[in-house]
């Protein structure tokens, strides 16, 4: 394992062209994510959370500056490569869910090992493994727009395990969902970080930043404050 | 990611919108099936033809009277030319006869019954005997004249007798005759129409026919020769002796020709069938496009799970290869089938368009020197044809699929993950 932080950012600039107009998103923002903490992001709508979370997961190149995931700087790995990255050591949360409804609850699970290659009866093995941690086995064979919404997210974080990955990173997790499964969803977060992976939660949600060992406080693309709990 | 993955996801993407994917499956299906239910009928209507032709031997060679009489002086110089083997003389008229209240067009053969053989090969009766030759009116008739569409008991038996009116032909000495003809014999049925369409003729001994038409000639003149290529040879003596006062015809340069002029209009056919593939392309190609357009978020997300933009871009290319597999092969499948149900529906349309109300709605004539209304053929499904239909089919769906996929693959994911 590598020494130092799993995530760390470099002056990092994202700068969007909105027709004629640039808009950066992200100003110059540097930090670091340590191995095995929760970390939450905060700030307002447009405060650039979400950019900033893309940048770190390797969905989003910065137009300026550098991420290194374990000192590795993302700005030299080919597009195939940020693409294995995201399969084996990152994991995505997403606020809408994202599943694919014409996939059974297992399927999307297995969604991850499919694009690593894992035989079909070794990857449904794991995917039925880690649902029944957080779901009953009577829906894993359910779409999942049958589910509640409570439930399609730990399917989400489920799917999101499905490699093992290093690192979880979840943006705006408990947006769609009531306050007792946004609380649920949080301390789902905390057990994983308690059994040694990395969450960095984007969330408006005040309340949850109590599950985190840090928070970063966003405002105009710039880290304006950050609390270590 | 394996292959079979892949194949697993585009299946499961398809069958999500089952209808959709059921109307692009269905365009190519039409296309694969016009294709091979075109080619099969101008290749089954050609080989019959050239079998029909071919039947008569190929190393025949057949004389008609145009403005010159042929006698048996002209039959005796024709037999002792280089290359003929034998030279058979016939007498033929064009007659009508009257079966019940059925009036028929016809056409009555003289010809020696040792001959016989030579003209319908072998010599298919269902009933009665081959005639003497004697200048007694025996005949042996043939089946459609006897079986007048009936498939069960014939109209007209033999020792029965029918009226033929013929005219004399041959200008200014035409005369309405009108003879009765005894049955001997019925003839099989011989199927499509030749330069002498058995099933639609009577036959009746040389003497008999030189008797009741009062002709010292021969209107047309079948030529054996030694062999195929004593053809040439004899075409080019006739032409030498009799000049354009005859029309000479080989069955085999005639096959030859028809099978050119088939192999034509079949590419023809299957270039005309195979646009429908172009129109199924351009709707497969513009479904595909919304497909992908609707898919936006979840192309994704999957690109957010790890899968690189080369298992994007297969996963949809191998959607188009599904339907164009599936379509390719429904479509051979359905226009087998078609093959096989239109000569029934063509000789049906036929038999119609060729009826003529004569005396009244029971009164059915036909012109026995046509093709068309005794046509009767088996489809020729070629293997080939079928085999490129279906790579047509796969290419034109996959070829309609490489650019979705590739907008599919290039798509940002941030962007992607955005899309409302």
């Amino acid at each position: 394992m590598a020494e130092g932080p799993i995530v760390k950012l470099s002056d990092v600039w994202k700068v969007y062209l909105v027709g004629k107009v640039e808009y950066p998103a992200l100003k110059g923002v540097s930090m670091e994510v340590e191995r095995g903490e929760f970390l939450c992001i905060t700030g307002a709508s447009g405060s650039g959370k979400s950019t900033l979370l893309n940048v770190m997961g390797a969905l989003d190149r910065p137009t300026k500056g550098e991420v290194f995931f374990e000192n590795i700087p993302l700005s030299r790995l080919s597009s195939d490569k940020l693409a294995e990255l995201r399969n084996r050591r990152i994991g995505f949360v997403f606020q809408t869910f994202n599943l694919l409804n014409h996939l059974t609850v297992v399927e999307n699970v297995e969604l991850p090992m499919i694009a690593l290659g894992i035989p079909p009866k070794k990857r449904r093995e794991r995917a039925i493994e880690i649902l029944s941690k957080f779901l009953s086995h009577t829906v894993i064979y359910k779409r999942p727009l049958e589910l509640s919404g409570g439930e399609q997210q730990r399917v989400a974080i489920a799917r999101a395990l499905a490699n093992d990955p290093d690192v979880i990173l979840a943006d705006e997790p408990t947006g769609n969902l009531d306050s007792y499964n946004a609380h649920l969803i949080a301390k789902i977060f905390k057990e994983l970080r308690d059994e040694g992976k990395t969450i960095v939660m984007v969330t408006h949600n005040i309340e949850l930043t109590d599950y985190a060992d840090r928070i970063a406080k966003l405002r105009d693309g710039q880290i304006v404050e950050i609390i270590k709990r | 990611m394996r292959l079979y993955d892949i194949f697993l996801l585009a299946f499961r993407a398809l069958w999500t919108h089952k209808i959709r994917t059921a109307l692009l499956i269905l365009s190519v299906t039409v296309g694969v099936a016009a294709i091979i239910a075109l080619t099969s009928q101008t290749e089954g209507i050609g080989r019959n033809i050239i079998s029909i032709f071919k039947s008569l031997g190929p190393d025949t060679v057949i004389v008609n009277v145009m403005s010159k009489r042929l006698t048996d002086l002209d039959i005796s110089i024709i037999a002792s030319l280089d290359g003929v083997r034998k030279a058979i003389p016939i007498i033929r008229e064009v007659a009508a006869i009257t079966l019940g209240d059925t009036q028929l067009n016809t056409v009555v053969y003289g010809i020696a019954s040792y001959e016989l053989n030579e003209i319908l090969g072998d010599i298919k009766l269902i009933d009665g005997t081959i005639y003497q030759d004697t200048a007694v009116p025996l005949a042996i008739i043939g089946s459609q004249i006897a079986f007048q569409n009936t498939t069960s008991q014939p109209i007209v038996l033999p020792g029965q007798a029918i009226m033929v009116y013929t005219r004399g032909s041959f200008g200014a000495q035409a005369q309405s005759i009108s003879l009765v003809i005894v049955v001997a014999g019925i003839l099989d049925r011989y199927g499509a129409a030749n330069l002498i369409s058995p099933d639609t003729s009577i036959f009746i001994p040389l003497q008999a026919a030189q008797q009741i038409f009062n002709k010292m000639w021969y209107d047309m003149v079948v030529i054996k020769t030694n062999n195929v290529s004593s053809i040439d040879i004899v075409e080019e003596s006739l032409r030498s002796i009799y000049g354009g006062a005859v029309n000479i015809i080989s069955p085999t340069q005639i096959a030859q020709t028809m099978q050119n002029m088939i192999t034509q209009t079949s590419l023809l056919l299957g270039g005309i069938a195979a646009i429908s593939l172009i129109a199924a392309a351009l709707g497969i190609f513009n479904m595909m496009l919304v497909t992908v357009t609707e898919r936006t978020r979840e192309i994704g997300t999957m690109k957010a799970l790890g899968f690189k933009n080369k298992h994007i871009l297969a996963q949809i290319i191998i959607e188009g290869l599904l339907i164009g597999v599936f379509g390719g092969i429904v479509g051979i499948v359905l226009g087998i089938a078609t093959s096989y149900m239109l000569p029934g529906l063509i000789a049906r349309g036929t038999a119609i368009s060729t009826a003529t109300p004569a005396r009244s709605q029971q009164v059915r004539t036909f012109n026995p020197m046509t093709l068309t209304a005794s046509i009767s053929y088996e489809p020729y499904i070629n293997p080939v044809i079928v085999f490129i239909s279906l790579v047509l089919a796969i290419l034109v769906s996959v070829i309609s699929s490489l650019y979705p996929a590739w907008r599919a693959a290039k798509m940002d994911p941030v962007k992607a993950l955005r899309y409302e």
